[in-house]
């Protein structure tokens, strides 16, 4: 499993095989992070996520060799480029994952930038004749109960329409997976992986909330096409990865999570708070 | 920041502006990240981070965006995003004003995009964010289309100039929870002006009776929540005198409350 398999399994000439391995080499260059240890692990996440296959397989997510063959077709001139062209090839192929059959019987959780989340709802409002202003919006996080939000937010979008939404859910709590988060914007980011908060952007403020799937939604499986170029912290399998900052938190305990389309407010089964700082 | 945005002539900013509000392209935002990002969020960076010369080239930008709608792929929701980065970045310069104001003149978005009043009404709060008054005919005035489905844009046109107006237009308009909802996010703007905010719970008051069922009920529960006041108890309270829809009349003949008092 991984590029040099798939390379292997091409049936390629020589020429084109090697090609095809200077392409790799160029591609985990061009993805290296060297504010994070391990440098290379966007590279590592798309050459070693086993929901991946190596060469075309009907009902499976799309294969590795087709995004070598993409590349070695676009023959993109500098590591920008070829990063540029790696991540178009990641949209394209989005929530290709097996489906998670357990995912829709759960509440799942979502975590994101009230900021993000609260300029995603009023760029929506324009109907509502609001202002840029935000504090209108605050309230209702902070004062409505699950009733009234669902009420006020039911036609506007949580994630951005269209787009897959980043889920998890706690099969030990099904009705509420933020029961067992601990509550602080320290645990919670820290037992969901989620190293863009702690180390990109670690004075943003979070909002997180519980939804259910519309019926007939599916949830999928990230894989490495979901994950993307750009998120060293994310690791293939199926569960968020701890970061371990907090020490609570080991590998072990990631909690399963999955992609779906965006739901709207009316899909809110745990009320949207702050999270506590 | 890229630095080729930075450099970038008026034809690349366009086509950057264009592919991260329409979603599409090299220049869509990556939104189905697991921290996805919003497609204003890098523009408003930009803007903010302009010198004098990028901030020229953008206002041509996106001039030349507002003029070629509702050609070129704009849907009503990348036009929601045009008017909210227009908005969220205060880009008040007289060619993206002047071309603001010219199509909400005009109202050709209102027949040239798919879901026209949307459109128009993205592009009309836009403008009131951007602190543009329009005389009160003009939101009288809006067409029947518009005026149906968004009564919470004519009542916040309509707050700008006179407060009685805008309360007799809601008691007019206002039909259902939608409409409350439009009225209690307008009202969301000046409720914490303590002054405002006492001639607002005024105002209502004497509108709940006239008001739907289902419009006063929403109005009085959102006050609540909220913490605005208690609607239901202001409104069973006797009202101070004067105030009657048909008051300013009587204040421009004449009429004193001192008067009316010693009366």
């Amino acid at each position: 499993m991984g590029f040099r398999e798939a390379i292997e399994q091409s049936g390629w000439d020589t020429a084109r095989q090697q090609d095809a391995g200077r392409l790799c080499a160029g591609l985990r260059q061009a993805l290296r992070r060297t504010d994070y240890t391990p440098d290379d692990q966007i590279y590592k996440n798309l050459d070693c996520d086993a929901l991946i296959p190596d060469a075309h397989r009907p009902r499976h997510p799309t294969s590795r060799l087709a995004l070598l063959d993409e590349l070695l077709a676009k023959r993109p001139g500098s590591p920008d480029d070829l990063k540029k062209a790696a991540s178009d090839f990641c949209h394209d192929h989005k929530r290709e994952g097996p489906e998670d059959k357990l995912a829709p019987a759960h509440v799942l959780g979502r975590i994101w930038s009230a900021n993000d989340l609260l300029d995603l709802l009023l760029s929506q409002m324009g109907e509502i004749g609001h202002t840029a202003t935000n504090e209108h919006l605050r309230k209702i996080i902070e004062r409505a109960s699950l009733g009234d939000q669902q009420e006020a937010l039911a036609d506007l979008w949580l994630g951005k329409e269209l787009r897959p939404m980043w889920s998890f859910y706690d099969p030990e709590s099904p009705g509420n997976p933020l029961t067992r988060l601990s509550g602080t914007r320290a645990t919670t980011i820290d037992r969901l992986g989620l190293g863009e908060y702690h180390y990109e952007r670690p004075t943003e403020e979070l909002v997180q909330w519980g939804h259910r799937l519309p019926d007939g939604k599916k949830a999928m499986t990230p894989t490495a096409w979901d994950g993307g170029v750009k998120c060293p912290y994310w690791r293939p399998g199926g569960r968020t990865h701890p970061l371990g900052a907090t020490g609570r938190f080991g590998d072990g305990d990631g909690l399963p999570e999955v992609v779906h389309a965006a739901v709207t407010g009316g899909a809110l089964a745990v009320r949207i708070s702050f999270v506590a700082g | 920041m890229e630095e080729w945005l930075l450099k970038a002539s008026i034809n690349q900013l366009r086509d950057f502006l264009r592919g991260r509000f329409q979603d599409i392209g090299p220049y869509a935002a990556d939104t189905g990240a697991r921290v996805p990002e919003l497609p204003h969020t890098l523009p408003v960076a930009l803007w903010q981070e302009a010198d004098q010369a990028l901030l020229n080239r953008l206002i041509q930008a996106v001039k030349s965006l507002l003029e070629e709608i509702p050609g070129n792929g704009w849907t009503p929701r990348a036009i929601e995003w045009l008017c909210f980065f227009i908005g969220r970045a205060q880009i008040k310069d007289p060619p993206v004003m002047g071309s603001l104001i010219g199509i909400a003149r005009r109202g050709h978005w209102l027949r040239g995009t798919d879901d026209g009043p949307r459109c128009y009404v993205a592009l009309l709060r836009t403008l009131l964010n951007l602190d543009w008054v329009a005389e009160p005919k003009f939101w009288l005035d809006l067409p029947a289309e518009v005026q149906k489905r968004f009564p919470g844009i004519v009542f916040r046109g309509l707050l700008g100039h006179d407060m009685q107006a805008a309360f007799a237009y809601l008691r007019r308009a206002a039909k259902d929870a939608k409409h409350a909802r439009q009225i209690i996010s307008v009202l969301g703007d000046i409720m914490d002006d303590a002054t405002q905010r006492s001639q607002v719970i005024d105002q209502l008051c004497r509108a709940l009776a006239e008001l739907p069922p289902a419009v006063s009920a929403y109005l009085t529960k959102w006050f609540r929540i909220y913490e605005w006041g208690d609607l239901a108890a202001e409104a069973a309270r006797p009202l101070p005198q004067p105030f009657h829809p048909s008051c300013s009349a009587i204040v421009d003949a004449g009429w004193k409350p001192e008067l009316a008092l010693s009366a």
